[in-house]
């Protein structure tokens, strides 16, 4: 009970430190919730769908340990006083554990009331569908999303247990201030050649898709997943560990302008920052591949499922489609917000050294921008090989009228994802301002 | 005081004694590493240790700090050595040398009539206003490549008079000219500029990007000052050399000492070549031992560098390293104390009998050794 109760004290007090956990944790137990009813709507109609929960699941927990590692962060140094006060560190993990779950738990309500909310409110305002499925729906979606919850929290309080009992007093009170590194600078070497072979796999992959016969298209579709996660994931480890070595070398080309302060910046975390930019990359690609699904289901000459099916499927492979492009767009916005604030001390540092209020906002909007778009590097380099080649074979099975639809809908995405950039990016500019300029208390 | 003589006098000592490191080491509750430490002259016994070691070894604490044993007839002059010795090593060794030139020094900072008021509100039944004069026309100039501190107790205004130097912050009236140009009122982005071109900082608390390793650290400020990349290689590494940081370049700030930390601030603040370094509070946070090394520091960037420092400090034993201090109180500047010729440990005596001066009471120097 004394636990619960400072618990609660301290997630209170750590209230911004919290937020970033608080708003991803919520954004995706909605998300989760949607797509349980999406399954359970699914399922009844002969449809399987169980997949989607599963892989946001998966997301969630990539996203959850990011996420748990920043808390621990900050907090390290009050965890150290809390040992140096005598507490141990079982009672202290016990604690932490307790709060984050505590907060994981209202997370999954409030996301699990906002998620009904709004699919409910979707699906139900169809006259064609009977409200008597409303707790039905309810009760088995929320039963889903409870089990989910359970599953993810297991599994980060396991993970966030082995790295606290790892950790003594001293790692803590550096814990926030502490860079990764390796002591084998030329691997990133490696993950380049790993990228390369990866990808050339999922490239042929497509290239079978392409050009395979008919009854041989089933092994390349199933195989294709693999090669792509691993190149996306050696991309990132090859990119962050390549500006990396060129930091630990010394490397003349990035003491010019703001490289080096930028590119200390990319990698001061260069491991969380690839597994984050994976799972980011994935997520859009996902969203792209429902945008493309969903449009092409609802477009009225493509005929391949009864019309209301196929209009089920579309608006939900849409929905699909937002709910991952808002999880990519906030989530990093969030992220990029709270880690401004953090670092408006090095603001503070950088104008003494002579950087005016322009530059440092230049700066910042640069920061802003690459931290935004570096999981569409990868994304749009599939998108820029694969979507030609698709295209040529989608236009020997569709209508004529439908030529090179996937090119269009590949760059309706585009469009879409253009907008919600610029939407996010001047959101996040315009907040990093109160960051930027000098206030009373600097 | 040679430590290694020490360590080797106990070594001694402890032989002779009949005692191993690890009895030794025992009977003072303490491990057998401290002890070997000691012997190889790489540490000092902590202060408390000092009377029970001597006690075990049969030791007077003369004979401790003068590493041998001392006959009775040599005893007044040999513990009039070791005191000696004892106090130069607490205030550091003198190096007061003349800077002496045929030409009168450049004048690079020119304060003149600097006054900063500030407007505060009473809270109450009827709101009143207040002005407050955090500096109150204050004028002194600096010429280069001399080391001035400013002193003066906590509220005197003496880092707001800094701040307004350094293009922090406007004065309410004056003019400050540093190398000739007046920056009372230059805009912010040319107060930026001017910065960059013109000053250095050093703050008590590092202020060292976190995500930096110390090379890159004083990589950024050659950077921003947009010099070109290939000098920076050999300008970091000349100047990590003299200030003795080359073998912890490669790390980040976190992983080296407070001492280290503030010598890795002074090599970023005087690697781009300002007219002037602003040092708010540098010994603050750092133990009597990093305090003396950073200083030492500063009388090494004015002498070799022909570096012009400008410290705001409330330690007298910093202070007595500057060549000219002024006394700050309720935000003017009451007296001023030059070196001149003098030794440090004189320049010390002639601080603390300001200081008591200033504050028309007697002063128990301990108390203002370590406030």
């Amino acid at each position: 009970m004394m636990y619960l109760k400072l618990s609660i004290r301290n997630a209170r007090r750590s209230f911004m430190d919290y937020l970033l956990y608080i708003a991803a944790m919520t954004v995706l137990f909605a998300i989760i919730e949607v797509s349980d009813c999406i399954a359970v709507l699914g399922g009844s109609s002969g449809f399987q769908v169980i997949s989607l929960p599963l892989l946001t699941a998966a997301i969630q927990i990539v996203l959850a340990g990011y996420i748990d590692s920043f808390l621990l962060k900050q907090r390290a140094k009050e965890f150290a006083n809390y040992l140096l006060l005598g507490m141990e560190k079982k009672k202290l993990t016990r604690l932490f554990l307790c709060e984050v779950l505590l907060i994981g738990f209202c997370c999954c309500l409030a996301g699990t009331t906002i998620g009904f909310a709004v699919y409910g409110f979707w699906y139900f305002r169809e006259p064609l569908h009977e409200m008597k499925y409303y707790g039905f729906l309810y009760g088995k979606s929320l039963f889903m999303t409870f089990l989910f919850f359970c599953f993810i929290e297991a599994v980060c309080s396991f993970r966030l247990k082995w790295r606290l009992s790892k950790l003594q007093i001293r790692d803590l009170m550096y814990e926030k201030s502490r860079s990764q590194g390796i002591m084998n600078i030329e691997i990133y070497k490696k993950w380049g050649c790993t990228f390369l072979f990866s990808f050339a796999c999922f490239i042929g992959c497509v290239c079978g898709i392409v050009f395979l016969p008919e009854a041989y298209i089933v092994y390349p579709v199933s195989a294709a997943a693999i090669p792509l996660f691993v190149s996306v994931f050696a991309f990132y480890r090859w990119m962050f560990g390549c500006l990396y070595a060129q930091r630990r070398m010394c490397s003349v080309q990035i003491y010019h302008k703001d490289r080096l302060y930028m590119i200390a910046d990319m990698t001061s975390n260069f491991k969380t920052s690839a597994i984050v930019n994976t799972v980011f990359s994935i997520c859009l690609l996902f969203s792209a591949c429902s945008f493309i699904t969903g449009a092409l289901m609802l477009h009225p000459e493509f005929q391949l499922f009864d019309r209301a099916v196929q209009q089920w499927m579309g608006t939900a492979q849409i929905s699909i489609c937002i709910m991952f492009l808002v999880v990519y767009f906030s989530i990093l916005s969030l992220h990029q917000l709270i880690e401004l604030r953090q670092n408006a001390k090095s603001n503070h540092i950088m104008r003494c050294m002579g950087k005016n209020n322009r530059q440092i906002e230049r700066l910042v909007n640069q920061q802003i921008l690459i931290k935004l778009i570096s999981p569409m590097i990868m994304v749009l380099l599939i998108i820029l090989l694969c979507i030609p080649l698709l295209n040529g074979k989608m236009n020997l099975i569709v209508p004529a009228s439908l030529n090179q639809i996937l090119l269009r809908l590949a760059g309706e995405f585009g469009v879409c994802i253009l907008f919600f950039y610029t939407c996010y990016f001047a959101i996040v500019s315009a907040m990093s301002k109160c960051y930027i300029y000098p206030s009373a208390d600097m | 005081m040679n430590q290694i003589r020490i360590g080797a006098f106990i070594s001694q000592r402890r032989k002779a004694k009949g005692l191993t490191q690890s009895q030794l080491a025992e009977k003072l509750g303490i491990t057998d590493k401290a002890v070997s430490k000691w012997e190889n002259g790489r540490s000092m016994p902590d202060l408390s240790l000092f009377m029970p070691l001597c006690a075990l070894l049969d030791i007077t604490l003369n004979e401790l700090f003068a590493g041998e044993c001392i006959p009775e007839g040599k005893l007044k002059d040999k513990a009039d050595e070791v005191l000696m010795s004892v106090i130069t090593n607490w205030l550091g060794q003198d190096k007061c040398e003349s800077r002496e030139c045929a030409a009168e020094p450049q004048t690079v900072l020119e304060v003149v009539n600097v006054s900063k008021q500030y407007e505060t509100v009473s809270a109450g039944c009827e709101a009143e206003n207040h002005s407050v004069f955090a500096v109150n026309d204050v004028s002194f100039q600096i010429p280069h490549g001399s080391f001035v501190g400013i002193m003066g107790a906590s509220g005197s205004g003496k880092t707001t008079l800094l701040n307004l130097i350094a293009t922090i912050d406007k004065p309410t009236n004056g003019i400050i000219r540093i190398s000739g140009q007046n920056i009372v009122d230059i805009p912010e982005e040319d107060a930026a500029e001017f910065r960059r071109r013109h000053l250095g900082f050093i703050f008590q608390e590092y202020n060292l990007l976190e995500t930096l390793t110390i090379y890159e650290n004083i990589a950024l400020a050659l950077t921003i000052k947009e010099i070109s990349k290939e000098k920076i290689h050999p300008m970091i590494q000349s100047l990590s050399e003299k200030l003795d940081i080359s073998a912890i370049l490669d790390k980040f700030p976190y992983e080296v000492s407070g001492g280290q930390r503030l010598r890795c601030a002074c090599a970023r603040a005087i690697v781009a070549d300002p007219d002037i370094i602003l040092a708010d509070e540098p010994t603050g946070a750092l133990d009597s031992h990093a305090a003396r090394q950073l200083l030492d520091t500063f009388s090494i960037l004015c002498r070799e560098c022909g570096a012009t420092i400008l410290m705001v400090t409330h330690d007298v034993m910093a202070a007595s390293y500057c060549d000219r201090i002024l006394f700050m109180k309720d935000g003017e500047i009451r007296t001023a104390l030059n070196r001149d010729r003098k030794s440090k440990q004189t320049f010390f005596a002639d601080i603390l009998k300001k200081i008591e001066w200033m504050e028309g009471e007697r002063y128990d120097v301990f108390e203002v050794i370590n406030p």
